[in-house]
């Protein structure tokens, strides 16, 4: 390393986080706009339509409305916690996403413990809805901070178990090697997606990951019907759109690790990845994984203006009676398939 | 990987925060404020274990202390509710004179068994721990950890594993006791007293 380097290293991963990081934030916008589109369409009404042409400016109105709304502090709140609980919300969603390629060896930050890196940031994303909940000195929002953390601790559990049965055939912690792994067809003729490799990793994963983000049917903590607005009752102003921003992008995050797990990634079949890519190549990747981003996105959409609210009770037994004994049996399917060389069961990729 | 200034640096910030923000759990009133700083606490331990080339061990006491964990003690507490008006009175000069001295008790037994370690009188002998450059890359990988968990440690791992056990079994039995007697005393009320939030 000459003098150069070692003062110049951090400058080329600080540009590639400026970049997602703007990238992403400029996401959540058109994220809004979409899902208040499709939830029109799905609803057979027209959706924002007047401010710019087909509503696209309607996001910027959003905007504009929020950071000019009165910042309330409700009275008898912690104000320390009640100020920092939405960036406890936003930062680790944010952060989860630098380790995940959007492109051929093309991420943020790349370490060994990629999977696992993503796994413990995301899961630090509850502190902000259970802090929240406390600080507001409100009962419902209390209830939601409470939920939030029952919630996201059962369902942790399963995601991380259907996780652990994609890195023991992968036998990496690697993203970038879990996508190359998936690149090809098997002898069945299927996609060597982890998706039909791992089905049972890949359900469990992707429902844990609607109740890790909140989302609908699993929204308990913020629930309107019950708890007024959960957690965020009391937060108005650009402190809400910090908890609302930071759901977006946490859904954007698990779109991300769902994509490069159980879809392949930047990778398509029957494209062969190039050894030294050009960047051509690399804006191809981009494509391909900003097409499958979009492709489960509107996923979720589809599902929240589809399904109805789960109970609490019901998610609860769900989680612990179903998915975790389903996602450990499925481990175990994995461990005894790879020791005992059943390669026509769960084949390795490797 | 970092140039050993920066090192120093990094471990000069941590090791302090680490200093501080236990100082600061065990002297807030505020039982929140407390499990907000063993949280940071937890998180400076994980960035001394990722400086020692430990980057899974270092991220896996975060995600199971700091995200797993403390969010258990944290749904506790805030059952509890502790806000400026309930909080409980806090003990006496009495009190804090014998937490203080298990405390120092406690600091000079572990002072004493690492200055008399086997490990560090072989190191005093040599000369000093062993350089970066003779630990091989493998050290504190997965594969690593694996082997020295499930080969070295193998029968400390399993009577860990029954602990635990133990532990869930436990929970089990006072979860399933509470349910029935909820329900003959109130006539079976379904999912009234269970702990439905």
């Amino acid at each position: 390393m000459t003098t150069a380097d070692t003062i110049f290293w951090p400058v080329i991963p600080a540009l590639k986080a400026v970049v997602i990081l703007v990238v992403i934030l400029h996401i959540v916008p058109g994220l809004v706009y979409f899902e208040r589109r499709i939830s029109a369409w799905i609803q057979d009404r027209i959706g924002p339509n007047r401010v710019g042409p087909v509503g696209l400016l309607q996001p910027l109105a959003d905007v504009i409305k929020l950071a000019f709304k009165e910042d309330l502090t409700p009275q008898g709140a912690d104000k320390w916690i009640y100020r920092m609980a939405p960036f406890l919300v936003y930062a680790p969603a944010v952060i989860a996403f630098s380790v995940i390629p959007v492109g051929i060896d093309l991420q943020v930050a790349s370490f060994g413990v990629g999977v696992i890196f993503l796994l413990t940031i995301s899961s630090f994303s509850v502190y902000g809805l259970a802090f929240g909940g406390w600080a507001s000195n409100n009962k419902y929002s209390l209830l939601g901070g409470l939920r939030a953390s029952a919630q996201m601790i059962s369902y942790e559990v399963a995601m991380g178990l259907s996780i652990i049965a994609i890195l023991m055939t992968a036998q990496t912690v690697d993203l970038n090697e879990i996508v190359r792994q998936q690149w090809g067809a098997t002898t069945l003729g299927l996609v060597q997606w982890n998706l039909f490799q791992q089905p049972i990793a890949a359900v469990v994963f992707l429902v844990a990951a609607f109740a890790e983000t909140n989302r609908l049917p699993f929204d308990l903590p913020e629930c309107e019907a019950e708890l007024v607005g959960g957690f965020h009752t009391e937060y108005s102003g650009l402190k809400f759109a910090t908890f609302f921003m930071g759901e977006y992008i946490a859904m954007i995050t698990m779109s991300g690790l769902m994509v490069t797990m159980f879809l392949g990634g930047w990778s398509v079949p029957w494209i062969e990845i190039p050894t030294s890519p050009t960047f051509g190549d690399v804006a191809l990747s981009v494509f391909i994984f900003t097409v499958k981003l979009t492709v489960l996105l509107f996923f979720y959409i589809w599902v929240r203006w589809t399904l109805p609210r789960f109970r609490y009770d019901q998610l609860m037994n769900i989680g612990w009676k179903v998915f975790i004994p389903f996602s450990l049996l499925n481990l175990g399917l994995t461990a005894t398939s790879g020791v005992m060389g059943w390669n026509w069961l769960i084949p390795l990729p490797w | 990987m970092l140039s050993p200034w920066l090192e120093h640096l990094v471990f000069a910030t941590v090791a302090a925060g680490a200093v501080i923000s236990s100082l600061l759990v065990v002297t807030r009133r505020n039982p929140i404020y407390s499990a907000l700083f063993l949280i940071v606490m937890l998180a400076t331990v994980s960035v001394m274990f990722m400086l020692l080339d430990a980057p899974f061990l270092g991220f896996m006491q975060l995600l199971v202390y700091g995200g797993a964990i403390m969010v258990l003690y944290l749904f506790v507490i805030m059952l509890i509710n502790p806000r400026e008006g309930n909080l409980p009175e806090e003990g006496g000069a009495i009190e804090s004179a014998f937490a203080a001295g298990v405390a120092l008790l406690l600091f000079s037994l572990l002072a004493f068994a690492i200055s008399n370690s086997a490990e560090v009188n072989k190191f005093a002998i040599e000369g000093g721990i062993p350089a970066m450059a003779e630990i091989p890359l493998s050290h504190g990988s997965i594969a690593a950890f694996g082997l020295e968990l499930f080969h070295n440690h193998l029968l400390v791992f399993e009577v860990t594993s029954i602990l635990i056990l133990v532990g869930i079994i436990g929970a089990v039995h006072l979860t399933m006791r509470r349910k029935s007697s909820a329900k003959n005393s109130l006539q079976s009320e379904e999912g009234a007293v269970t702990a439905d939030v």
